[in-house]
């Protein structure tokens, strides 16, 4: 009996420290299976080039969204365009975005791809080894601005304009500033755009002056990119003192020479860029959001007919010169532009035309130094028209010039996705009453519809339509 | 409410009958002798006295704690299933087997005490002889290719049902929680059949059968489609001769008058069903073996369609020495499976839909355009197109249990379970010259093949030890590990004369054919692979083999775990108290047997996504590069405390045997509350990603099952028992975080997470009738409100798919030497969502119409539920086509008399100079008849999706979704 029990606690005993050893010394290795083809973050970001990719994986998203996309947005909010032969597209065109939206709902997903990827950068800097001072200024200062005009698009597509309230308290975005997986709440535009205000001033001031123009061009931003959205933002804001401001710093940096063309998507006009999405090639071709919706065929975007039709008759308009009416006359007839014909060219986002439009504006706004906003818009005027008889001549009112410029605005900026937040701009900061092919500036629908996921316990999304 | 009467009277009939048998056979009989009563209460399976399988273990029946069904093999092996899982419906309480469709090799969704996952898989664990077996639903989906033809590969189809001994359903945390972090959707234990009976015997079987649809999806000619098409014409207010390039068709109207082609019935044949079986059973006093080898070759009824599987297992039991058991087990199975596309990507499901019946056999061709006009016909895909998967699969076990001393005893097993599967797809020029005029090669060849092995051991040791008479203990403690590693890849020829060989002999990617390079393709896919390494331990205590307590845990840790919790712990405690043990109850005469039980325990669910836990990051997008710098992304955060779901599972029973066994019931109440609930949330986009599998949700089940099985009528020739069960569950969503019910990633569902609702609610807009004058159909919003147009923002809980109760009636009466069985199945309330219908009933466009659309409004005045015809979906309110309201929700109860057999055995007397033991001859048929008042096809509904969030969600929502079938069948049993 003893014998037994002795033989039975001895193995027990042998057994049970065998147990508890293999456990030991083998457990988390034997339930460690990372996947094999990717590789995991902690291995992937450790030095200053691994950083680059990243921040680049950040431009990607950013040259899909600004390659056409986001302007052929903001066109068919506006009035520049005529109802288009896709569902989707209808629904933004009608202002009646639902929120199952795919088109919309992905444009959404990447303007907030562009800024996570950019976050994630500055989230890992400091993680990676033998960056100089200058490259982590330079990459803090691209992240910022990444962010920044990923979220001014966003605050201007999805939420009412700046001044929509006097207090500016009205819904406006998420706001990432930082990498999370939690859900944020929608914060008021005015919110917005003083987080994308302080992300241009420090992008402002970490950015360098130049990039090597051989081999980046304007493919990354410069200060003078910064200076020219903090331009754009402000003007969208109403402040037209600060807008005025950055535009002249960057116009009279010199660094950005005025082109001899109209159409600044032809590399004869990329002298103009400041901050543009690049195409090297037929494979890496960044500009099918135009070339796509504008060119084959019967295109998705043709020019609303009303505004052919006011246009049409200015014969000596170069601009106009990249328009052509197809089946003229026809019941079938439509308008196309050719601008976007070429197999691939690089998009400007920010260029020196916009910079003279805004400070010519900007000048009369404030009623400071007139004069150089009539020599901005002769500029424009002079190279736009094949003789001078729209010349502006130094007796004209303020308010005549105004309308010069505006509408010079319309016709130089077509398709670049301006018209609908110059009319929202005037709406809001000016108190003109003004409709988008029959909908008011301000009306619910007159944004884009917030994908379903969205919406969370604090996040709500924007009314469904609502423009009659 | 109808409908539910209709059932209930159906149910008040039945306990009607049984009650007036009861006493009838009571007056009759007077008290039973006892012998009778003895061979009575003895049914095969769940006897009190039995011993069953648990979890790396054996148990007498009459001590266990927790609830834990047995179906037995013969059950399994009676019915010409798909997939032996199929027989498991409506054999153990709770127990929800949804039969996928009548596709050869189809996957039957088990549900297992209702649904508590949303997007890890909601299947219980399926484990062959101790190995948790590969059972992914999805496999080689990184390929796009297994669901290519709208149908999903069953992994559990190359198990051969004949090798079933028995099966173990665990459905409670004292059961489950053996099995941790993977118990709590509960578990299936598969016995394999070992040798019995001493000496040399042999069983041979047969079965021959046909195949047909329950019912056949019924679509209008190609002349109502034509009228159809005038009418939405003129409805829109135009005239003249309508124009069919509006809705994209290129046809003329006057071509087309006279055609008249029935794509269903080209799709639809009789299928053949053939089953052969040979068992060798050889048993001495050192060892035994038992062979069985099987083929069979199932049709289905869509032509070209039939899954055939040729098997073999070997097992092989030896006692070497005094006290040492060797078991051997090996089985290899290869199942073919001959595919036809289905659903959306084809055949029977483009008959429903792209396929109009104004199109002709053969395809029309243009010669000024070389191209054709129409599609080309849907026999001349299936004749041409050769598609089909083929899966070599292999199960071993081998195992050693050694008694140390009379208490003590060890065991050790390892198994293995491989699988090769190849997917192979051959389109020949001439077919693809019907899809593009231009092509000039020699045609296409796709193989998609996929290898997992999947091998776990696990130790045990027991110590039983009886401390008095009245006090006996038994305790098991374990460690077992598994890994499971599987690849695959695409491999494509664009200029191949002949299809793959499914060895891959054929070509050699690595090395191609001079000059032919650019035509090859070749890919890996990610290799997904998963470990789990676990301890656990078991520990009984009866007293006065009365009064029973058990004690389990479990600690898991999985590959698939973040670092901050890379185990889990799962306890579960439980007692049986037999009742009928005491004095007190033995003085009453009518009680046999009296047992309550009570447990509560923790078990998890970690059936998700391999990787979900690591952050990575891969090239991004669609280009590796911008402006010429390569560039990187993050593809996933980390997410380092995802981890199991965990239910804590309450569950108290009560069994009883009266009547000296004429009747045995049971009944069960559980509560299961699961926390942790995996979402594959689509997270915010402005989070900056798309979706997310995160630790989010909570789910409610509760609910009560009941079983009763009486022995109606038992004399010398005449036998009639019944056996029924039903279960009812209360499934409830009770928190999702901050997610709205649109945050779960599915994709294709129609259903959504609604807290308060149960999993799979179907979230749509009202639908208020049509207006009489205008025939424009209407809504409502969400304050009830009619309005013309279809906004999304109005949608709501109206439905879900989960049925309210479900069980079975299982008849058997005996008489002399013949045996009749039938089961009737039923499923009371869930949904059904037609979801293809949207497109079959309302707007005119390229897809052929429902047969049902007959009642459209035609003119002012007509009360229907069906709108005005049109072409344009603005006449419907909506500016996208397609919308979904509750319209198209249909009741999903039913019934149906699922199996009915009839056996005669030849009389012993007649065998008794032969060297047969026993012949049996067995007519059986399948889902004879149903009763239901859903107006579709059939109201069985699975359907096959492309990852489980959509399977758990959405199972009921068809989308042109195959029937199920009916089959008619002769069997024959030879034992020798």
């Amino acid at each position: 009996m003893i014998m037994k029990k002795t033989f039975m606690n001895s193995h027990l005993f042998i057994f049970a420290i065998a147990l508890i050893g293999f456990g030991l010394s083998s457990c988390d290795k034997m339930i460690e299976t990372p996947p094999p083809n990717e590789v995991p973050i902690v291995d992937a970001v450790k030095t200053a080039d691994d950083l680059q990719r990243l921040l680049n994986g950040s431009y990607n998203e950013v040259a899909n969204l600004n390659g056409g996309f986001s302007q052929m947005l903001a066109e068919m909010l506006g009035d520049n365009l005529s109802s288009p032969n896709n569902n989707d597209l209808r629904e933004v065109y009608n202002h009646n975005v639902l929120f199952f939206n795919s088109t919309t709902g992905g444009y959404y997903s990447m303007i907030y791809r562009s800024i996570f990827r950019a976050n994630f950068v500055e989230s890992k800097i400091d993680a990676v080894t033998g960056l100089s001072g200058t490259e982590k200024d330079r990459i803090l200062g691209e992240v910022a601005f990444i962010r920044a005009l990923g979220h001014f698009t966003a605050v201007r597509m999805f939420a009412q304009p700046y001044g929509f309230t006097a207090d500016n308290s009205h819904p406006g975005i998420a706001v990432q500033r930082k990498v999370t997986t939690q859900p944020m709440p929608r914060e008021s535009v005015g919110d917005a755009y003083a987080a994308i205000i302080s992300d241009l001033s420090f992008s402002e001031s970490k950015l360098p002056d130049s990039r090597n123009a051989d081999t980046l061009g304007a493919a990354y931003p410069t200060k003078w990119a910064a200076k020219a959205l903090l331009a754009h933002v402000y003007f969208q804001m109403g402040d037209y003192a600060k807008a005025g401001q950055y535009a002249n710093d960057v116009i009279e940096s010199k660094n950005f020479t005025f082109s001899d063309t109209v159409n600044l998507f032809d590399p004869k006009g990329y002298s103009e860029h400041i901050f543009a999405v690049v195409s090297n090639g037929n494979i890496d071709k960044r500009s099918g959001g135009f070339s796509d919706n504008y060119s084959p065929g019967v295109p998705t975007c043709q020019m609303d007919k009303a505004l052919w039709a006011s246009l049409k008759n200015n014969l000596t308009d170069k601009r106009l010169g990249m328009l052509s009416a197809i089946n003229a006359g026809a019941q079938n007839e439509f308008v196309k532009t050719n601008q976007f014909n070429a197999q691939f060219f690089n998009v400007p986002i920010l260029h020196l035309t916009q910079m003279l439009l805004i400070r010519a504006e900007s000048y009369v706004m404030t009623n400071n130094n007139v004069a150089q906003s009539i020599t901005d818009i002769n500029a424009i005027i002079q190279r736009a028209y094949s003789d001078n008889s729209k010349i502006v001549s130094s007796g004209i009112s303020n308010s005549a010039l105004l309308d010069v410029i505006r509408a010079e605005r319309r016709i130089e900026l077509l398709f670049q996705g301006d018209r609908i937040h110059e009319v929202k701009r005037l709406g809001a900061i000016e108190k003109q009453n003004l409709y988008v092919h029959g909908h008011p500036w301000n009306c619910s629908g007159i944004i884009l519809q917030f994908p379903i996921t969205e919406k969370t316990s604090i996040f709500d999304i924007n009314p469904t339509g609502g423009c009659n | 409410m109808q409908k539910k009467l209709q059932f209930w009277k159906l149910f008040g009939l039945f306990v009607l009958s049984i009650g007036t048998a009861q006493i009838t056979f009571a007056q009759k009989t007077g008290a039973p002798s006892k012998t009778e009563i003895d061979t009575a209460a003895t049914p095969e399976s769940e006897s009190v006295g039995d011993v069953i399988i648990i979890g790396y273990g054996r148990q007498s029946r009459r001590n266990v704690v927790g609830s834990i069904s047995t179906v037995t093999g013969k059950e399994i092996t009676e019915l010409p299933t798909q997939s032996f899982e199929a027989s498991l419906q409506g054999k153990a309480a709770g127990v929800q087997v949804t039969v996928g469709s009548g596709m050869a090799g189809s996957s039957s969704l088990i549900r297992i005490r209702g649904a508590s996952s949303i997007s890890a898989a909601g299947d219980p664990l399926y484990v062959v002889d101790g190995i948790p077996v590969t059972q992914d639903f999805f496999m080689n989906r990184s390929n796009g290719s297994n669901f290519g033809g709208g149908f999903n590969n069953n992994p559990l189809a190359s198990i051969n049902p004949e090798d079933i001994e028995n099966i173990e359903i665990l459905k409670d945390a004292a059961a489950t929680s053996i099995y941790g972090s993977r118990g709590a959707n509960g578990v299936i234990l598969i016995t394999t059949k070992r040798a019995r009976k001493s000496g040399l015997k042999f069983d041979v079987s047969s079965r021959i059968g046909f195949s047909m649809p329950t019912k056949k999806p019924e679509m209008i000619s190609g002349k109502d489609w034509l009228q159809l098409y005038q009418e939405a014409w003129e409805n829109d207010g135009r005239t003249g001769v309508p124009d069919l390039s509006l809705i994209g068709l290129r046809v003329k109207w006057g071509d087309v008058q006279n055609t008249n082609t029935n794509w269903v019935d080209q799709m639809i044949t009789t299928g053949v069903k053939q089953n052969y079986n040979v068992g060798i059973n050889y048993k001495n006093s050192k060892f035994s073996i038992k062979d069985i080898f099987s083929y069979d070759n199932n049709g289905s009824f869509i032509k070209g369609n039939s899954y055939e599987r040729l098997s073999n297992r070997v097992n092989f039991d030896a006692n070497p020495v005094k006290g040492m058991t060797l078991s051997v087990s090996h089985s290899l199975s290869r199942g073919t499976n001959n595919r036809v596309d289905a659903a959306w990507a084809g055949g029977l499901g483009s008959a429903m839909s792209t396929m109009l019946n104004i199109y002709p056999l053969e395809p029309i061709f243009d010669s000024v355009s070389k191209s054709y006009l129409t599609p080309v016909g849907l026999q001349t895909v299936r004749d041409l197109k050769s598609y089909r998967t083929v899966e070599t699969r292999t199960i071993n076990n081998a195992s050693i249990s050694y008694e140390i001393t009379k208490d003590l005893s060890i065991n050790a097993s390892g198994s293995l379970d491989y699988m090769d599967y190849n997917e192979l797809i051959y389109e020949p020029a001439k077919l693809i010259n019907y899809y593009n005029s231009n092509y000039n090669l020699k045609g296409n060849a796709k193989w998609f093949p996929t290898w997992t092995r999947n091998y776990n051991y696990f130790v045990t040791m027991q110590w039983n030890k009886e401390i008095t008479k009245d006090h006996k203990i038994t305790t098991m403690i374990g460690n077992e590990y598994q890994n499971s590693l599987s690849k695959s890849k695409y491999v494509e020829n664009m200029d191949a004369s002949q299809p793959v060989d499914q060895s891959g002999v054929a070509y050699d990617p690595i090395n191609p054919p001079a000059g032919t390079t650019s035509t090859w393709i070749q890919r890996y896919n990610t290799p997904y692979n998963w470990a789990f390494l676990s301890f656990f331990g078991r520990f009984n205590y009866s007293f006065k083999n009365k009064f029973n307590v058990q004690l389990t845990s479990r600690w898991d840790g999985s590959s698939r775990f973040g670092t901050n919790n890379r185990y889990g712990f799962f306890p579960a405690a439980a007692f049986g108290y037999i009742v009928s043990e005491e004095s007190f109850i033995k003085k009453i005469k009518a009680i046999n047997f009296l047992k309550v039980r009570a447990g509560i325990g923790k078990s998890g669910n970690a059936n998700f996504d391999n990787y979900a836990r690591w952050g990575t990051v891969t090239p991004s997008g669609n280009l590796p590069f911008y402006n010429g710098q390569p560039q990187l992304a993050v593809a996933r955060l980390e997410n380092p405390n995802l981890r199991w779901e965990s239910t804590v599972n309450f569950d108290a029973g009560i069994e009883m045997q009266l009547f000296r066994g004429r009747i045995s019931t049971e009944l069960t109440y559980y509560n299961k509350q699961t926390s942790d609930v995996i979402m594959n949330v689509s997270i915010p986009v402005s989070i900056g990603f798309g979706s997310f599998y995160d630790n989010v949700g909570k789910i409610s089940n509760e609910g009560l099952e009941f079983t009763l099985k009486t022995v109606n009528i038992r004399s010398k020739k005449f036998q009639w028992t019944t056996n029924f069960n039903i279960a009812r569950n209360w499934n409830k969503i009770t928190s999702i975080g901050v997610y709205s019910p649109d945050a779960i990633s599915g994709g294709t569902n129609d259903t959504r997470v609604v807290v308060g609702e149960p999993v799979g609610t179907n979230f749509l807009v009202r639908y208020a009738g049509v207006n009489k004058q205008t025939g424009a159909p209407l809504y409502y919003d969400l304050n009830g409100k009619v309005t013309s147009k279809w906004d999304p923002s109005n949608r709501q809980a109206v439905g879900n798919i989960l049925p309210k109760a479900f069980g079975n009636i299982a008849n058997t009466i005996t008489y002399k030497n013949f045996e009749l069985n039938a089961n009737l199945y039923f499923n009371i309330g869930g949904n059904i969502y037609e979801s293809s219908v949207k497109r079959q009933m309302s707007l005119v466009t390229d897809w052929n119409m429902d047969a049902r659309v007959i009642s459209r409004w035609q003119k002012p005045g007509d009360e229907t539920n069906i709108p005005k015809m049109t072409l344009s979906t603005f006449n419907h309110g909506s500016t996208t086509p397609w919308i979904n309201t509750d319209l198209w929700l249909q009741d999903g109860t039913f019934a149906r008399l699922r199996s009915l057999s009839l056996a005669y055995n030849l009389p012993k007397s007649m065998l008794a100079k032969s060297k047969f033991d026993n012949i049996k001859i067995t007519f059986v048929a399948t889902n004879l008849l149903t009763w239901t008042n859903y107006t579709g096809i059939d109201p069985e509904i699975a359907r096959d999706f492309e990852n489980a969030t959509d399977r758990n969600m959405s199972g009921s929502i068809t989308y042109l979704t195959t029937p199920q079938e009916k089959s008619y069948s002769v069997a024959i049993n030879l034992t020798f």
